[in-house]
């Protein structure tokens, strides 16, 4: 109920074309209920040799009040699809602008088809409802009443009697929705599981023929598709024999009906007019029956729809702007993590007890393997996820957070904080405060979330570029920036004469539709990107090359021309880059394990000693043949 | 047409049962209307109440026997057309499997898709319901027509005269509401596009401070898709009401001339009743036979793409009198091989190599001289087109393609896992392999570790083509799946950029594993792999142009020497 009733505050929000439609689908239902009692009259006014002048004045008014019925049918219909559209209209804009505002943290919680067909597949299936939905509700209640009230009108005893079929129809409408519609939908479920077999049959053929797993796919289809079949064909046994019932129903209503209108017809209580009246009456129901039946499906259907769009609406903003920014016009680059913690849904701690000062324009190196945290490090900066801000404490290597009260479970046992500690078997455990991130001695999350951005460029290894032009996405950050500066800052990320030798140059269109571009390409039109957004702090995600040497080596270049003057944080397996940085941040699940410049940690003989080994000896094979030559 | 009915009539006693409802339901649903006119001239006048009681009677039998019918005609046709599905399905996804690897590097696995699954939607709208409908409603359609014409000439002319207009109306509608609702698809797809874009490319946005931009861009396609349905709208609002009303047109012609008949006492009123019913009966017919022209092409269409892959034969078949692989050794031989994708631009030309049984041979060359057709040529993806290649001796021609594939084993660079656990994933080759079979292939190649760290472990959902994993621990898995399977003979087409330094050191160990006892052929791009290889072979354009070991091969200073310098230095990321 809830869904469809915040549905309906955003078809109220235009009130105009809603009245409007309900109002003039009453009147489209009164002209067509008072048809029949014109047929009545046409039939008594030849049955009781009346003459023929009236007959015809009759058949006249049958006509008018039925093309009346037709006109404003034609305007309910077309007005509450402006309606539907308008809703589609404003919510379409609302799901975007909540799209555009969402953290990270909720890109990697939901995945990207998830999301789409949130804001498509679901957004049709709710406009089906704005289009029908309402008013074959409406329009279904009110004519069933509205029919009997007729029938009322004409006589009661009949009306009286044919009342049961009422709650028949109801029943009918009552299983369809419980019993046979649940079922077409497991049948839609079978079809998604059936298609996603097949796909990925289809897509990894390879490995299925290299395995020899034929049969065993084989049977994998056979099951799913016999169990498609089976709940098709339930699905449709159902609704065969439901479906006509309806009109089984309203037949046997029409038998009783000849059988005692022919009795107050013999006793003169009924005339044929009356009697034929009461036939055109009781067909009149089936189309109601059938509206309601419609309706509660879409609405049942626009429900599920409403409650996952809706999700989308509501998941909760973690990151938030301040309400009083700290000004950050001109900032000098220097960032401080201090004793920051980070976690995924709030459990899976994937920095613990981070801390480290970078002063402006030197470089950070960070190393370690997949899931060290090095990618959550540079995360934080932009604020693409928020720091945890919990207190917590560490216990034998792990990380419990405390609520508000001061409880925290470890183990299945709950501790309570006293003075800033608390005692497990005996062992006093400090409970930290929540870390945070300064940039220029300032709380990041004092700054405005855009402005913080502003100063903070990425690239990665293989950048997202958009479909539109090249010049266009160089100049992303920056749209009104001239063709000169574009040209230099594509000269200066060595991508310029590429470009030249595209047939369009910079106006080349890239992306699904343009042509294709190699990562090392990309790259260089990310750096070239970054250069126009000119920020104070940079992160560069370097960690995965396979370029030839050329390439590589322009690259190099591109980025060293980017680093120059900004705080630089590089995630990369550069040797000469890890050499050269100011500051090596070596990481292991979640830590920082050592951390200083190479000549200190190769004195510390710990782990990036060692790795620095193993890269040296990788290094000395490839160089051997070579004469040595080293960079 | 034929085709497509052929699989319905490999149901001919459903067929039989179907006809029979469809008739009897029509002929009780237009004799029930006989019934009421006759209630209402013979038994209301004679005031005989135990006549008119039978014909009561009657008249909710007939109803309760339409009823029955219909569910019967509903049901039957359903559980014909829904086996034709399930058997067309079936039998185009097993020719699919039994299709060499030229046909999907030629085709899409997109378009494939969409013949497995739109295109036989598309026959079943036809088959279950569509055909049978369309046929029932023309007998109505007929029926009713001819049944008409045995009460009242001229009253049946009048009735008769609203079909034509209703059945034009119809056409012209849908024609301009194709085109109106063709763009609103057009518009719809533009917004799903952008959609699309903004929700992958959510990080660069932001970090580009461009919402306001993007925001712009939306507005537009969005207020372009809301004008397109509403111009739609104007189509569709009006085709209803205007059937509706050519239909109460026709009443009113039936009431004009049967009133004057009936004052003029030759026409009775259970008769002009009759007309009245009779004039609805028309609708839905009409209605659903104007749309079956659609319907059949679009069946159609879909029929074609489908019977097409089902006609294609097969590049790679086993002949007749095959043989079992068996006890392999794994010495490989290609003999005179020649090659070409496409007619006569030949990729391997007059190629030979031998390989001893257990021997690692790494093969290096630029993209396109012709590594992976080497290899794929091996298991019999491609066929050779002259020369063989033998295992232990044998034509591998000569055997059978499963026990060929069964002996060789293969790990790709994008390493394809399947929807299910990272346990299901590493036992694909071997089913009955046990959990510690599983855990000791994990641990020889050093994945142990990795996945007991994952939160649930060996149960881990990989997700959708192992989705949920990270390149490199896809790549692990793979490699254990590939151990367990345990082959005489293993092909590797190296992930280059997938694995990290440090996985690439914990790997290096475990693909040593692997390639124990094993004759390998791996497509090296890594240092480290091709420097352990017992051979290593440059391809130039299909031929091997240098063979040797690392250390050889540098000393020559020529073609391996330079791909070294160009190519494999520059990926060991060591400046």
């Amino acid at each position: 109920m809830g869904h469809i009733a915040r549905l309906t505050r955003y078809a109220l929000k235009h009130k105009r074309h809603f009245i409007g439609f309900m109002s003039i689908a009453s009147v489209a239902t009164l002209f067509n209920l008072f048809t029949p009692l014109v047929l009545r009259d046409i039939v008594d006014q030849v049955t009781s040799g009346a003459n023929f002048q009236t007959a015809i004045f009759s058949i006249f008014l049958y006509l008018s009040l039925f093309g009346f019925y037709c006109f404003f049918d034609f305007i309910q219909r077309y007005l509450s699809a402006l309606m539907a559209q308008h809703v589609i209209y404003d919510l379409r804009t609302e799901l975007y602008q909540s799209l555009l505002e969402k953290d990270l943290a909720f890109y990697d919680r939901n995945e990207t088809g998830q999301i789409l067909a949130r804001v498509t597949t679901d957004v049709t299936t709710m406009r089906q409802f704005l289009l029908w939905g309402y008013r074959v509700i409406f329009i279904g209640a009110a004519s069933l009443i509205g029919t009997y009230y007729v029938m009322w009108l004409i006589n009661v005893q009949l009306t009286l009697l044919l009342l049961p079929i009422l709650p028949a129809l109801l029943l009918i409408i009552y299983i369809f929705a419980k019993k046979v519609r649940p079922v077409f939908f497991s049948a839609r479920t079978q079809y998604g599981t059936l298609s996603a077999v097949l796909q990925e049959n289809i897509v990894g053929m390879r490995v299925v023929q290299s395995y020899v797993s034929m049969d065993r796919e084989r049977e994998r289809v056979r099951k799913e598709n016999e169990r498609y079949l089976g709940l098709v064909v339930d699905a449709f046994r159902l609704s065969a024999f439901y479906s006509p019932l309806l009109i089984a129903v309203l037949g046997i209503g029409t038998g009783v009906l000849i059988y005692m209108g022919g009795v107050q017809f013999s006793a003169g209580v009924l005339s044929y007019g009356e009697f034929v009246g009461f036939v055109s009456l009781v067909g009149m129901l089936l189309l109601p029956a059938r509206f309601l039946s419609w309706g509660i499906g879409l609405y049942q259907r626009a429900s599920a729809a409403a409650e996952r769009t809706f999700y989308i609406l509501d998941a909760r903003e973690e990151i938030m702007d301040p309400e009083d920014p700290a000004e950050i016009s001109d900032i000098r680059g220097e960032v401080e993590f201090k004793n920051v913690y980070f976690s995924h849904g709030g459990e899976n701690w994937v920095l613990k007890d981070v801390s480290f000062k970078v002063q402006p324009g030197q470089v950070v190196a960070l190393l370690g393997r997949t899931g060290s945290g090095k990618t959550s490090v540079v995360n934080l900066i932009p604020r693409f996820y928020d720091v945890d801000s919990r207190r917590v404490v560490e216990y034998n290597g792990k990380v419990y957070a405390l609520d508000n009260k001061g409880h925290v479970k470890i183990d299945g046992t709950t501790y309570h904080e006293h003075d800033g500690f608390i005692v497990v078997n005996g062992e006093e455990l400090q409970v930290q405060d929540p870390g945070h991130i300064e940039i220029d001695g300032v709380d990041i999350r004092f700054y405005k979330i855009s402005e913080l951005r502003e100063q903070i460029g990425m690239v990665h290894q293989d950048p997202f570029l958009f479909s539109a032009s090249i010049k266009e996405n160089i100049a992303f950050a920056r749209p009104y920036a001239t063709d000169e500066e574009i040209e230099n800052a594509a000269r200066a990320a060595m991508i310029h004469d590429f470009i030249m030798t595209l047939d369009q140059g910079y106006d080349t269109e890239v992306g699904e539709r343009g042509v294709t571009l190699s990562g090392g390409q990309k790259q260089r039109i990310a750096i070239a990107r970054a250069l126009l957004a000119d920020p104070r702090i940079l992160i560069l995600d370097d960690s995965t090359s396979s370029v030839d040497a050329n390439t590589e080596l322009q690259i190099q270049r591109a980025l060293e021309n980017l680093m120059r003057g900004r705080t630089t944080f590089i995630i990369t397996h550069r040797l000469s880059t890890i050499r050269n940085a100011d500051i090596i941040i070596m990481m292991d699940r979640g830590r920082i394990v050592e951390m200083g410049n190479h000549s200190e940690l190769i004195e510390k003989e710990g782990m990036y000693a060692s790795l620095f080994q193993t890269l040296s000896r990788m290094a000395a094979i490839a160089l051997e043949e070579t004469g040595g030559r080293v960079s | 047409m034929k085709r497509i009915l052929s699989y319905i009539l490999a149901y001919p006693r459903l067929v039989i049962i179907v006809i029979i409802m469809v008739a009897s339901s029509i002929i009780f649903s237009i004799y029930a209307p006989f019934v009421l006119q006759h209630a209402i001239d013979t038994d209301f006048v004679s005031g005989d109440l135990d006549a008119l009681l039978q014909t009561s009677l009657l008249y909710i039998i007939l109803v309760i026997l339409v009823w029955l019918t219909s569910y019967g005609q509903g049901y039957t046709t359903t559980l014909m057309g829904q086996r034709a599905v399930y058997t067309i399905r079936q039998s185009l996804f097993e020719h699919l499997q039994r299709m060499s690897q030229a046909y999907y590097d030629k085709t899409s696995s997109g378009s494939i898709i969409s013949r497995l699954t739109n295109d036989i939607d598309r026959m079943s709208e036809l088959l279950s319901g569509g055909l049978i409908n369309t046929f029932a409603q023309f007998f109505i359609v007929f029926g009713v027509a001819v049944v008409i014409f045995t009460v009242d000439f001229q009253l049946a002319i009048i009735t008769l005269l609203v079909v034509p207009i209703l059945a034009v109306a119809t056409h012209i509608f849908r024609k301009r509401a194709r085109e109106a609702y063709r763009e609103t698809r057009k518009t719809i797809s533009r917004v799903t596009a952008n959609f699309a874009e903004t929700i992958s490319g959510a990080k660069v946005t932001k970090t580009f401070t461009r919402e306001k931009e993007s925001m712009e861009k939306f507005d537009e396609l969005n207020r372009d898709d809301y004008q397109a349905n509403v111009d739609a709208a104007k189509f569709a609002s009006v085709f209803f009401p205007a059937i509706r009303f050519v239909g109460g047109l026709g009443v009113v012609l039936i009431l004009f001339f049967g009133a004057a008949r009936i004052v003029e006492g030759t026409l009775t009123v259970g008769v002009l009743l009759f007309y009245i019913q009779m004039n609805s009966l028309f609708f839905r017919p009409v209605i659903i036979l104007t749309n079956f022209y659609n319907t059949v092409q679009s069946a159609f269409a879909g029929a074609e793409r489908v019977f097409a892959i089902m006609d294609s034969e097969p590049a790679v078949l086993d002949r007749p009198d095959a043989v079992e692989l068996k006890d392999v050794r794994g010495h490989i031989r290609y003999r005179n091989v020649w090659f070409a994708y496409v007619d006569e631009n030949y990729v391997l030309e007059d190629f030979n190599l031998e390989i001893q049984p257990g021997e690692t041979v790494a093969i290096v060359g630029d993209t396109g001289a012709g590594k992976t057709t080497v290899v794929n040529l091996l298991n019999r993806f491609y066929e050779v087109q002259s020369g063989s290649i033998e295992i232990d001796g044998i034509n591998i021609r000569d055997v059978t393609l499963k026990s060929l594939r069964a002996n060789i084993g293969l790990v790709l660079q994008d390493s394809f896992l399947f929807m299910g656990t990272i346990k299901d994933n590493i036992r694909y080759g071997r089913p009955e392999a046990t959990d510690n079979e599983i855990i000791e292939a994990t641990k020889v190649i050093g994945a142990y570790d990795l996945i007991q760290r994952l939160e649930k472990g060996f149960d881990t959902e990989v997700g959708e083509r192992g989705g949920r994993l990270s390149e490199g621990e896809r790549q692990l898995v793979s490699f254990a799946r590939a151990l367990l399977a345990n082959p005489k003979i293993l092909i590797l087409d190296e992930a280059t950029s997938s694995i990290d330094i440090y996985t690439e050191h914990t790997i290096q160990r475990g693909m040593q594993k692997l390639l124990e006892g094993r004759t390998s052929i791996v497509i090296a791009h890594r240092l480290s792999t091709i420097v352990n290889a017992d051979r290593i072979l440059v391809l130039e354009n299909g031929r091997i142009v240098e063979s040797g070991t690392h250390a050889e091969l540098m000393a020559k200073r020529e073609k391996y020497y330079s791909l070294y310098e160009k190519q494999i230095r520059p990926r060991t990321m060591v400046f």
